[in-house]
This record gives structure tokens, C-alpha cells and sequence, in this order.
């Protein structure tokens, strides 16, 4: 990761603080942050594209494309995301059954939010491998 | 048991289409989807046992990827089922013309909608995994150049 290596200031006095920030190093870390930021969303609109130009196609595997109504549910979730500041998905991913799963993972947790091929949401919450919530979901409630 | 019987020390492999983008190299994570039986897999998840001293009819690792039909090719996940047994997860012999070695985890059958414990067993397969190899994707053939 290209942020990895560079320091945290917050442990610096005043002083080395402001002479931190003026040597344009935290201003750096804000750079890459950002851009990575941009890849990570970029990856995810590149994927979105994809399916929307081929939906529900059936591969030699037999895993099915996202339909289009999955596509429209995810990109609307995926557009308050990025209008409310939230995090980044870890993974925008095929069902393989016409649906989606979005996924938002912070160390042993894990949220998936699944859209099916005929729009159903669900919300499911895993910590390490155990399903500890399983409900229905209407991100649209969940956001108002 | 016949001369398919599985031992403990088989290796276990699963196909991960490349183009389902289930797989980052650059970081080796892994999504639990890699282990989501298809709708043609109404039987269970296909895997299939590796090759062995005890086995040598079974499929190699590139063997495996080679025996899909996805252009694009394969990544393939290595499991043990050693550990696989551990978590008392059934893996049944399936032989097929193309892979001598092809078994089928029952408890990942096609289902809809899908059971609790089966989402969970797809987390545990993505946690007993012990590295994915590849990708391996397919040599154009001349013909096909074309």
C-alpha cells in the first residue's frame, strides 16, 4: 500500500508538527489516500460497466450475470456511498445467480448486503465465518 | 470402499473462474463466493482431489484449471481434507471421464433461498483455504486464431 510507510504526525510536538506539515509529507499521505480512494471506486464503476453491458449471460460455468435490477439497486447503494462519505466496499461481486453482493470488511467482521436477480435485499452480518445477523434489508430506509 | 476411497492427506482443489473476480493476487484475498455452488450444482459444490503418490491418475493443478471451459481461465484454491474433515465437511467421490478425481461437498448443493449454514460454510471454505494458485489461463490454439 502506498500510504503504509509514511508516519502518523499525531505523536509529534507543535513545533516538529508544523514543520512536518510544512515539509508537504502529510499532505502527501492525504494524496495518496485520495487517489487510492480513486482507484478503489474505479475499479468498482469499471466492474459495474461490465455487467451492465452484458446482463444476465450465463458463462460456461453456469454462473449467471447480474440482472439489471440487481445492477440498478447495488449502483443506487454504491451512489449514497460516495454522496455520504461512507467507506469504500472491500468487494462488489457477482452472486452468480443474476444478483450482487457488497461487502464492507473490518478485520474479523464482516457486512454483506445482497441484491438477487429479482431485487430482494438482504443484510447479513459474519464474525470470522458465523452468521450472527441475517435479515431483509431496504437500503433506501436504512439511509433516510 | 472401491480404489476411490480419499484419505486424509488429499489435497482438494476448487476452480475460481478469473473472470468472476473472486480472487486478488496482489493482496491473496479471497471472497467467500468462490465457494457459492452454481445453479448446474444440484448435487453439491464441485471439487476435485489432487494428484498423489497414492493417486497419480488424479489431475495436477494446471490439469484441473485445464479440464474448465471458461476461455478466460482459472484460478484454483488448494484446500486439505484433512481439515476439511476436521470441520466435518462430507467430500464424496464423483468421478468423471475428465477428472478421475472430481468429488462433490453435498452440503454446498444449489438451494434457493439459501440456508444459514450454508453461507457460514462458505465463509468456513474461504478461511480453510491454504493458497490459490494461478491464474491459469488457457494457450490460444492456432486453429482458433483463425
Amino acid at each position: 500500500m502506498a500510504t503504509a510507510n509514511l508516519p502518523d504526525s499525531s505523536y509529534l510536538s507543535n513545533t516538529t508538527q508544523t514543520a512536518y506539515l510544512a515539509s508537504g509529507v502529510s499532505n502527501q499521505r492525504d494524496f495518496f489516500m485520495e487517489y487510492e480512494e480513486q482507484l478503489k471506486w474505479q475499479r468498482i464503476d469499471s466492474q459495474m460497466k461490465v455487467w451492465l453491458s452484458h446482463p444476465e449471460e450465463e458463462d460456461e460455468d453456469g454462473y449467471v450475470s447480474p440482472s439489471l435490477v440487481s445492477i440498478k439497486l447495488a449502483s443506487q447503494l454504491l451512489d449514497a456511498c460516495k454522496a455520504n462519505s461512507l467507506p469504500i466496499p472491500n468487494w462488489v461481486v457477482t452472486n452468480g445467480d443474476g444478483g450482487i453482493v457488497v461487502n464492507f470488511e473490518s478485520r474479523d467482521r464482516k457486512m454483506a448486503i445482497e441484491f438477487d436477480e429479482s431485487g430482494t435485499q438482504e443484510l447479513r452480518i459474519f464474525f470470522n465465518h458465523r452468521l450472527v445477523e441475517r435479515r431483509p434489508f431496504d437500503f433506501i430506509g436504512e439511509f433516510a | 470402499m472401491n480404489n476411490h476411497a480419499i484419505r486424509c492427506d488429499d489435497p482438494i482443489f476448487r476452480r475460481i473462474p478469473v473472470t468472476l473476480k473472486l480472487y486478488r493476487p496482489e493482496t491473496e484475498e479471497l471472497h467467500a463466493q468462490a465457494f457459492r455452488p452454481s445453479p448446474r450444482d444440484i448435487d453439491g459444490l464441485s471439487v476435485s482431489r489432487g494428484k498423489t503418490d497414492h493417486h497419480p491418475e488424479f489431475l495436477s493443478l494446471e490439469q484441473v484449471a485445464e479440464v474448465g471451459r471458461n476461455p478466460q481461465g482459472y484460478f484454483v484454491a488448494e484446500l486439505s481434507l484433512i481439515s476439511l474433515n476436521s470441520h466435518n465437511i462430507q467430500v464424496v467421490p464423483d468421478p468423471k471421464d475428465d477428472d478421475p478425481g472430481h468429488c462433490l461437498i453435498p452440503s454446498l448443493r444449489y438451494q434457493k433461498p439459501r440456508p444459514s449454514e450454508m453461507l457460514e460454510l462458505m465463509e468456513l471454505l474461504k478461511q480453510l483455504t491454504i493458497r490459490v494458485h494461478g491464474p491459469f489461463i488457457p494457450e490460444v490454439s492456432a486453429d482458433s486464431e483463425l
